[in-house]
């Protein structure tokens, strides 16, 4: 599924004068990339994020995923939309967190997998029956990648999504993302504020700048995977990333 | 953690024994009468000598109280869960119930005997309208404190009105709704004895009246016991369902 942005705005409503949070942002992602935003926190990459999930309606610019506006992309579950908080509900198990994204607005023509199945791919099959208090954080957050693979949708949109997790449990996550996103070929939009992470991910790499959101550099990753973090064509990359977020 | 803790019936027993047997050597010592106060054992004898009719008495009010609860959590839910899916209701809604909250059930009460009779509705009605308005007030704000990062994940589904309110409304109402029942609960004991005493043909309310009338009060003590044994009773029934219902929150 292609993302297309064009000229979007937005501005919240705040006390004591409102907050504009994104101005004139345009960007196309093709589909199958896999595309990060990065910046400083409150520059805006959020607000994109919730816009293209149909959590947010823009104050004015367009949204089309493939030749849809987000609510109709949303209607269909074409988009898996993941943040920081895995927002599991604590009184179901594994196994029911991940059936209720196909019970809800159910797509029955689009045959997703198995819950089994999906807990298979994250590495938690002997978890399926366990309540989410009693499993750890990144065990949680597998639950949530299980759960948005369980909409078998086009794109996922990744708001910092291990963000909260210690370093190593994020980068095994992170390598995991790689290794679901080969399998299911989908268009990711992965907003990071971590530098590293994002030249270990992304294909192509947009810097964002604040006050009001805006995007600022473009950066191709001309790199095959598994990537080397030493080598010195990714320590020039990340070079690259630094000096574009310190130039604002 | 697992260090072993004194269970919470003997600490209360600890605090509520002393209290008693104080409550004896002082009306032994200054001889009170009986008709001022009466002292524990003269009360519990009373009750012993006239468990029949106590029994009987307390299976009426318990069944006021429990039918009238279930009246007052019915509407309360009901209301909230309107409320929940129609918010454009809310202000007129809760005019609504403000108003029969603060209305006096006492003058109510007697109403309600005339146009119902002796029998046991106008008390079942009467503690409905006591009791719905905390749970009401609670479950309303439970359905309305849901937690946003769940809410989000539903939205990002598309998920209808419906359910969102059954899947993450509701459950996130629970904890609130304990809260209210905590307290509906002994209130509900207290609806239908006020209701009762205003006329009945039975039930502790009545025996109160009765022994108040007569200045009968080993009589009258002996129903409060009761009634005080019976809300200790409701709220450890509560407390319990609590830890089965709400498995998910740390205690």
């Amino acid at each position: 599924m292609n993302i297309s942005i064009q000229d979007l705005s937005h501005t919240y409503d705040a006390l004591p004068a409102p907050i504009e949070a994104l101005s004139s942002v345009s960007l196309q992602i093709p589909s199958g990339q896999f595309a990060a935003l990065i910046g400083p926190s409150g520059c805006g990459k959020s607000t994109v994020l919730r816009l293209l999930a149909g959590l947010l309606k823009p104050n004015c610019g367009m949204i089309y995923l493939d030749d849809f506006p987000p609510p109709r992309a949303i209607a269909q579950k074409r988009v898996a939309w993941m943040a920081q908080s895995p927002a599991l509900l604590p009184w179901k198990t594994a196994r029911d967190n991940i059936e209720l994204a196909q019970r809800v607005n159910p797509q029955p023509r689009r045959n997703s997998l198995s819950s089994d199945e999906l807990l298979n791919l994250v590495d938690l099959a002997d978890f399926a029956d366990v309540y989410p208090f009693s499993l750890s954080g990144g065990m949680q957050q597998r639950v949530a990648l299980a759960r948005s693979l369980a909409l078998n949708a086009s794109v996922w949109l990744m708001d910092e999504p291990f963000a909260s997790l210690d370093e190593l449990t994020r980068e095994s996550l992170a390598f995991e993302v790689i290794r679901l996103w080969h399998i299911f070929r989908v268009t990711v939009l992965w907003v990071t504020h971590n530098i590293y992470e994002s030249v270990r991910l992304a294909d192509r790499i947009m810097v964002m700048s604040p006050r009001p959101g805006h995007i600022h550099a473009d950066i191709e990753v001309p790199l095959s995977r598994p990537r080397d973090e030493t080598s010195t064509e990714f320590l020039a990359i990340v070079k690259q990333i630094r000096a574009a977020l310190k130039a604002e | 953690m697992n260090r072993k803790r004194p269970s919470n019936s003997i600490l209360a027993l600890a605090i509520v024994a002393p209290a008693l047997i104080l409550w004896e050597l002082i009306v032994r010592a200054t001889q009170t009468p009986i008709y001022i106060l009466p002292a524990p054992t003269q009360i519990l004898s009373t009750l012993a000598n006239n468990a029949g009719s106590y029994m009987q008495a307390s299976l009426i009010t318990l069944g006021e109280a429990l039918f009238g609860l279930a009246l007052g959590l019915m509407a309360g839910i009901g209301i909230a869960l309107l409320l929940g899916l129609w918010p454009n209701l809310e202000r007129g809604m809760m005019t609504l119930a403000i108003l029969i909250k603060s209305t006096p059930m006492i003058a109510i009460a007697p109403l309600l005997t005339i146009w119902l009779g002796f029998g046991v509705l106008p008390k079942i009605i009467i503690t409905g309208l006591m009791t719905f308005f905390p749970v009401l007030v609670n479950m309303l704000s439970g359905l309305q404190s849901a937690n946003p990062a769940m809410l989000d994940t539903l939205h990002s589904w598309n998920a209808n009105r419906g359910e969102v309110l059954r899947n993450v409304r509701i459950p996130c109402a629970l904890p609130y709704l304990f809260a209210a029942l905590k307290v509906s609960g002994p209130l509900a004991l207290i609806g239908a004895v006020v209701a009762e005493w205003t006329g009945a043909s039975g039930g502790l309310g009545r025996i109160m009246w009765l022994a108040y009338t007569n200045l009968n009060l080993p009589y009258l003590f002996a129903a409060v016991f009761l009634l005080a044994a019976a809300g200790m009773g409701f709220y450890g029934l509560i407390v319990q369902a609590e830890k089965k219902v709400v498995f998910w929150t740390p205690s």
